[in-house]
């Protein structure tokens, strides 16, 4: 096709949280420039949080997110934690694990059920889609008041949860307040189960490419809170280390931060990455439905149309290993450990939803917090988002140009954008005249 | 216990007249609130409209846009036309009215549910209700005690 210039604009990207739009040009000889451009405004969290206090810290970042603000805080606690070597009862480290889980059943379940899908099955929304395909839609509302029903126990309230403290909870659950979940849980293996199995059986645009792949990888888990940063092609780094392999670089056309690998290579996050790195971790129930889809998680890591069937993997695992964590908890001696604080640098990453999540906070001899830097997943995903676009944008080239753009937008919600999260700092230059 | 009704209050009670409807609920006569399943949900979802098999769901909640102070009932299936009216929109989660869409697309809202409102001007967090609600409240738990004991009960429903 002999082309001038084509240009696929979508003003107001749909579907995804937060508020950005696409730009994305093909030049006359075929080059192709995407700009994800995230208009949202600035939400200074970085900056907020100067003059706080650890345990204080931790509720403002909750609400940087309404959809992950669990991740927010415990990458944040456990910087904390390293930082001033408080020893955690095992019985709270799977009481943060199972709080987790019920975050990224929430999360997943919302966008591969109300975001994602209507991609595939031709529908405009959520809600065109209920009318044709309610029994789905209703197992996709289920599994994400689960993950809230669990995140409301544990975390104290099922949106901004206010229970995690430096040290442990604020409260720990008593074990007859975890029973309620035993029976949901059961249930929501089963809806799991059927997810993996429905998402697998989409009908996937086809897209091949290597992405490099970045992700927590822990040595008997699957990971969430603990393990080491590690990449495709061999980075490997403690948690409070990302700042060695990575930068966090401004972008005319964003206003948040991009993130990039010191060689300048985009990297994906997310559960696709996870998936690919940690597949030996994954729990047997979710490994043997992956099994069943007959995709392997090589298929996954080449084509992010099929980071759905991911993320489906991810929720029946995180159904699971919850489950798992039900059956056996026994509530820790005291909720908290004290701690004393400690001048020096706290620095952390864990698995939010959408990807690594790392914080970095300077703190004085009271602990009282000097400089922040938080690092969410779709802001280090910004390029790769772009990367991808400009990979896949010759293919879609022959169809109609609104059919074109819809491709286009469905690749942009296989990352699980959430820009919200990511506009939480913007760098500000003022330029003075001389 | 056993219930037929079933409130659910929206908003946060620490951003001003966005606590509304927590405060009514809360001001609740007991009586009142034996006969009712009462849920402080903050934000509403579709899934929070699912699976209640007792005769009516109340969703109370503050509302944007409308004069503040007034109070606003009418069927629950009509709130996202009244969000369409009021230009309410959301480019995060659902609005209210959008989960009320969904959930009436799963055949979730039924003719006996009823939105109440009351209209807010003040939502600054940590602030107090604004003159016009405060002076209001009471009327509006008036009318949601009045909701809820207006419907009979044939037959029992659990409150889950």
């Amino acid at each position: 096709m002999a082309i001038d210039q084509l240009h696929f604009e979508v003003a107001q990207l749909t579907r995804v949280e937060g508020e950005g739009s696409l730009d994305l040009r093909v030049a006359p000889d075929g080059s192709v420039a995407a700009q994800l451009r995230i208009f949202e405004a600035p939400r200074y969290f970085e900056r907020l949080v100067v003059g706080r206090t650890p345990d204080e810290v931790l509720d403002i970042v909750a609400r940087i997110c309404g959809i992950c603000p669990v991740a927010y805080q415990m990458s944040a606690v456990h910087a904390f934690e390293s930082l001033f070597e408080v020893p955690i009862d095992p019985a709270v480290r799977m009481l943060r694990r199972l709080l987790y889980c019920g975050e990224w059943i929430e999360s997943h379940a919302l966008h591969i059920y109300l975001l994602h899908a209507p991609d595939f099955l031709g529908y405009p929304g959520a809600l065109e889609m209920a009318h044709d395909h309610r029994a789905v839609v209703e197992r996709g509302l289920r599994l994400k008041q689960l993950g809230n029903r669990i995140v409301g126990i544990v975390g104290g309230r099922a949106i901004h949860p206010v229970s995690v403290r430096v040290g442990g909870f604020s409260r720990a659950p008593r074990r007859a307040e975890l029973e309620p979940l035993r029976p949901l849980l059961e249930a929501g293996i089963a809806a799991a189960q059927e997810t993996v199995s429905w998402v697998a059986g989409l009908d996937m645009p086809s897209f091949d490419r290597e992405p490099r792949l970045v992700a927590l990888r822990h040595e008997s888990e699957y990971p969430m809170n603990d393990g080491r940063i590690v990449s495709s092609d061999g980075i490997d780094l403690a948690t409070g280390d990302w700042g060695q392999a990575f930068e966090e670089i401004q972008v005319p056309w964003s206003n948040a931060l991009h993130a990039r690998a010191a060689d300048g290579v985009p990297y994906l996050l997310g559960p696709t990455a996870r998936l690919s790195l940690s597949a030996d971790q994954l729990h047997p129930t979710a490994s043997a439905a992956l099994a069943g889809t007959g995709l392997t998680p090589e298929a996954l890591r080449r084509n992010l149309f099929l980071s759905i069937v991911s993320r489906a993997v991810e929720l029946l695992h995180a159904v699971a290993e919850a489950a798992d964590i039900v059956d056996r908890y026994v509530p820790p001696a005291r909720p908290a450990e004290l701690w004393e604080p400690r001048a020096g640098t706290a620095a952390w990453a864990t698995e939010a939803p959408r990807g690594l999540l790392f914080h970095r906070y300077q703190v004085d001899a009271a602990g009282t917090v000097q400089h922040a830097q938080i690092v969410p997943p779709t802001s280090q995903n910004q390029a790769a988002i772009e990367h991808d676009l400009e990979l896949f944008a010759p293919a879609v080239l022959e169809l109609p140009h609104e059919e074109a753009t819809l491709r286009l937008e469905q690749l942009i919600r296989s990352y699980d954008p959430c820009i919200s999260c990511a506009t939480h700092f913007l760098q500000l230059r003022v330029e003075r005249p001389e | 216990m056993s219930v037929t009704v079933r409130i659910l209050a929206c908003g946060a009670i620490d951003r001003g007249d966005d606590g509304a409807a927590l405060l009514a609920v809360r001001r609740l006569p007991a009586g009142v609130r034996r006969a009712a399943c009462v849920e402080e949900v903050g934000q509403l979802s579709a899934e929070h409209l699912l699976g209640f098999p007792g005769s009516r769901t109340v969703v109370i909640d503050c509302i944007r846009g409308a004069p503040a102070g007034s109070i606003l009932e009418l069927p629950l299936a009509e709130l996202p036309a009244l969000e369409t009216s009021l230009r309410v929109s959301s480019t995060h989660a659902l609005s209210a009215g959008g989960a009320v869409g969904l959930a009436a697309a799963l055949g979730a809202v039924g003719p006996n549910d009823r939105f109440l409102g009351i209209g807010g001007t003040s939502f600054a967090v940590g602030g107090p209700l604004s003159m016009a609600v405060a002076s209001h409240l009471g009327e509006l738990v008036e009318r949601l005690a009045a909701l809820t004991l207006e419907v009979p009960m044939p037959e029992a429903a659990p409150c889950a």
